[in-house]
């Protein structure tokens, strides 16, 4: 089987908008959660999320391109050029036509919509903006990267809520890996903070009204997020050949459906996706060092994703670490598990691993070593990046060192 | 004010094969089969027919109790009276 390599990163995120302050934020435990600016919240109970903050679009594009991207194909376009230029690739025509680009998103134009309604209904506006379809579709971050950059292979976006990222980090792996394509674009991208997906959100709840706390006996819910982050994927020996820096070797990818409830995770569910993961790695339990949860900060998930990690690993799972980056992030949807794929990477690079931040109080519940606080430093042989969806979805990645 | 309780009575009983006349104020939601899910749909429906903001997380223990009918039409009752006297 031809063997994958991770040799570019870009991320639009709540710390940050590069790779350095992304990995510095997580590292410290810095959390981007803070009060909504970005929209108005007079009509929010919760008012709190992980907001991308100074983004300019006009900064990032042609003043004539802009009306024609939602927030968050912008995102994804910002991200995906910075991955590029971290990968030192240059397309030329042969490549850009073998290169796919794979991008994930939960809702896609969320923005475009909102505003969209708000002035068809709340205002009576005769008419909408002549790109609001073009602006909300979802497949419109992968549309634009395509277009930004030249890449003329195979393009679609993924959606499975909260598990997209990873899946489109997944299918693009299984692309390469079947010569498909040789080199892919691959993550998610998200802008879902407007007054009526909060509105959904806290009709659901499960939101925090002070801060994510994953794994802690005082957590009080999620705190959604926003961003985007894209993985440049490529075969191993073409990385080697063209002395590219790899951050990591994709490993394995597993997949399942709970086909049980369409909110609630499902231990069995999750425990069989890591499973197929690591079927796939072709690699024992005792190999993972680290674990990049889903850790969403609910009673539900956090318990049942500790149920599920003790199922797969059995008594490994005492030795191994797992940390939730959504205390720092938010939970960013689509983007989510691409953003988390990505700091998996960054920390079997850097050899640290990052920790839950904003944690109070164990649970007995989260019975793991989920690395309260302060970061580790350790080598990290191979890790697994969890999502776990709504709608019972569940994708999961292995990586490993070099 | 009894017909609070009896609107949380219906609301609920739309949520449970068990009838509206068998539900009292000592009812719990565990005994009629009423989960967590559910319970954010009564909410909703208590919310809008009452036209109050319930502050329910399922994710905390609430400074209202939610275990038994009683306890969330006296729920109901004091968000009612606040607002009243606001």
């Amino acid at each position: 089987m031809n063997r994958i390599a991770i040799t570019g990163i870009g991320v639009v995120s709540p710390v940050g908008n590069n790779l350095e302050e992304y990995w510095q934020a997580l590292v410290e435990g810095r959390s981007g959660i803070g009060p909504i600016t970005s929209i108005p919240t007079e009509r929010l109970n919760i008012r709190i999320a992980a907001e991308v903050k100074n983004h300019v679009p006009e900064q990032n594009f042609d003043a004539r391109i802009v009306p024609l991207l939602d927030r968050f194909a912008q995102f994804a376009v910002i991200a995906a050029r910075h991955a590029v230029s971290d990968a030192g690739l240059i397309f030329g025509e042969e490549l850009a036509q073998a290169t796919a680009t794979i991008v994930g998103t939960g809702v896609g134009g969320q923005n475009t919509l909102d505003d969209g309604y708000f002035r068809l209904y709340g205002q009576n506006a005769a008419r909408l903006h002549p790109f609001t379809i073009p602006r909300l579709m979802v497949n419109a971050g992968a549309s634009h990267i395509s277009m930004d950059l030249g890449l003329r292979g195979p393009t679609f976006a993924v959606a499975s809520a909260c598990a997209s990222g990873t899946h489109a980090i997944g299918v693009a792996f299984d692309m390469i890996r079947s010569g498909r394509a040789a080199v892919a674009l691959a993550g998610g991208a998200e802008a879902c903070l407007t007054v009526g997906t909060l509105k959904g959100w806290e009709a659901l709840r499960v939101l925090s009204a002070d801060t994510c706390r994953p794994f802690s006996r005082t957590r009080s819910g999620l705190v959604l997020g926003e961003g985007a982050a894209i993985l440049v994927l490529e075969l191993l020996d073409r990385a080697i050949a063209r002395n590219a820096r790899i951050y990591a070797e994709l490993r394995g990818f597993g997949m399942s459906a709970d086909a049980a409830d369409i909110i609630a995770p499902n231990a069995e569910g999750s425990a069989r996706a890591i499973r197929a993961a690591l079927d796939d790695a072709r690699i024992a339990e005792d190999s993972i060092d680290y674990i990049n949860a889903h850790g969403t900060g609910t009673m539900l998930n956090d318990a049942t994703e500790t149920q599920a990690i003790r199922a797969v690993f059995g008594a490994h799972a005492d030795r191994l670490a797992i940390s939730s980056s959504k205390a720092v992030l938010g939970h960013g949807l689509g983007a989510a598990g691409a953003l988390e794929a990505a700091a998996t990477a960054l920390a079997i690079q850097r050899r640290v691993m990052p920790p839950t931040a904003n944690f109070e109080e164990s649970d007995p519940a989260c019975d793991l070593d989920v690395i309260p606080n302060i970061a580790r430093e350790q080598r990290i042989r191979c890790a697994v990046s969890n999502s776990f969806a709504f709608g019972g979805l569940n994708a999961v990645l292995v990586l490993g060192e070099v | 004010m009894a017909d609070v309780l009896d609107e949380v009575r219906s609301i609920i009983a739309k949520h449970t094969s068990v009838g509206v006349e068998a539900l009292t104020p000592e009812t719990r939601l565990d005994e009629i089969g009423v989960e967590s899910v559910d319970l954010v749909e009564i909410m909703f429906e208590i919310e809008e027919q009452f036209m109050i903001e319930v502050p329910y997380n399922t994710n905390k223990e609430t400074r209202l109790e939610f275990t038994t009918i009683g306890q969330i039409t006296e729920g109901v009752r004091s968000i009612l009276a606040k607002s009243t006297a606001s």
